[in-house]
């Protein structure tokens, strides 16, 4: 449910909604999230000062606080 | 979303019409940009040019309204899953109000943080998809309507004691929306004087006492009199 949170997130902003990959490794506590995308797209992912990407993580960790579950968002390029 | 569709005529009228067909609808569904007045040239022989306008479908209310509640309900989903979202395309920034009892606290998030984040994603996805509709503002049970009153009576209590001590107040950093409705709220306050200090997103205001401007010489005052 989390990676799909972040991926909805993730192809709505993007100019290439196929190349967006998302993959949940899930950990004994903390489960971390890895969000791929194109590489023209990095940009909207992250955000001004990534303001962008520190929105994305807040709202994750407010869904995992619900879903009793920690994560962490790692953006890789 | 429907994009931008381009028409040429020999002017403006004929251009426009030709994207009424193209649309099978009325002018006033219309939302059409002129990019080119044309020109019937010289004896309509020299320097002839063409009308150009663009013109797409207005939108339908209701269907912005739908769009706006499925972005914030596919964002809050996760965090508030029973929670009545409610769109007033009346206002600009169209409000947005979540009705959530439950996890209200979760949904706010420390100092709002989570409302924030949410509100500025779901801008940026409308921004995305539909450009051309306003910005949204987010609220989750009243949150931002409380704070809003609370930043207000701050700024009121600053703005006394700023007048009572002579000295200049400083709030906490405060973001851009916020130092927004302490101007606003001290802009009719003649004693007052506001400004914003720092850098970067978060930035303080100043509260500071005027001056008594103006302050007139006694002997202006004595001809005033004599006058």
């Amino acid at each position: 449910m989390l990676k799909d949170l972040i991926e909805y997130i993730a192809k709505s902003l993007v100019d290439n909604p196929d190349a967006v990959k998302v993959s949940e490794i899930e950990g004994e506590q903390t489960s971390v999230i890895e969000l791929k995308v194109a590489k023209e797209d990095l940009g909207k992912v992250i955000g001004k000062q990534g303001r962008t990407a520190r929105a994305m993580r807040t709202i994750l960790s407010a869904a995992s606080t619900k879903a009793k579950k920690r994560a962490v968002l790692e953006i890789i390029e | 979303m429907e994009e931008f569709v381009e028409f040429v005529g020999k002017d403006v009228d004929e251009a426009i019409s030709k994207a009424c067909e193209y649309f099978q609808t009325e002018r006033d569904s219309l939302e059409i940009e002129i990019l080119s007045g044309g020109s019937s040239g010289i004896f309509g022989l020299v320097g002839l040019k063409k009308a150009k306008v663009k013109a797409k479908k207005r939108e339908n209310p209701l269907e912005v309204e739908n769009k706006v509640r499925d972005i914030v309900q596919n964002l809050t989903k996760p965090i508030a899953p029973n929670s009545q979202i409610n769109v007033d395309l009346s206002k600009d920034p169209i409000y947005v109000s979540i009705e959530e009892e439950e996890d209200a606290g979760v949904l706010i998030g420390k100092d709002g943080q989570t409302i924030s984040a949410v509100q500025y994603l779901a801008n940026r996805i409308i921004a995305k998809q539909c450009p051309g509709i306003s910005r949204i503002q987010l609220d989750a049970a009243n949150y931002r309507q409380r704070q809003n009153e609370k930043i207000k009576q701050t700024a009121l209590a600053l703005a006394q004691r700023a007048k009572r001590t002579g000295k200049t107040m400083k709030t906490q950093p405060l973001t851009s929306y916020h130092r927004r409705i302490i101007h606003l709220t001290l802009q009719k306050d003649r004693g007052i004087q506001t400004k914003s200090l720092g850098e970067g997103p978060l930035k303080r205001v100043l509260i500071m006492p005027k001056k008594k401007t103006m302050r007139r010489k006694p002997e202006q005052l004595q001809t005033r009199l004599t006058q």
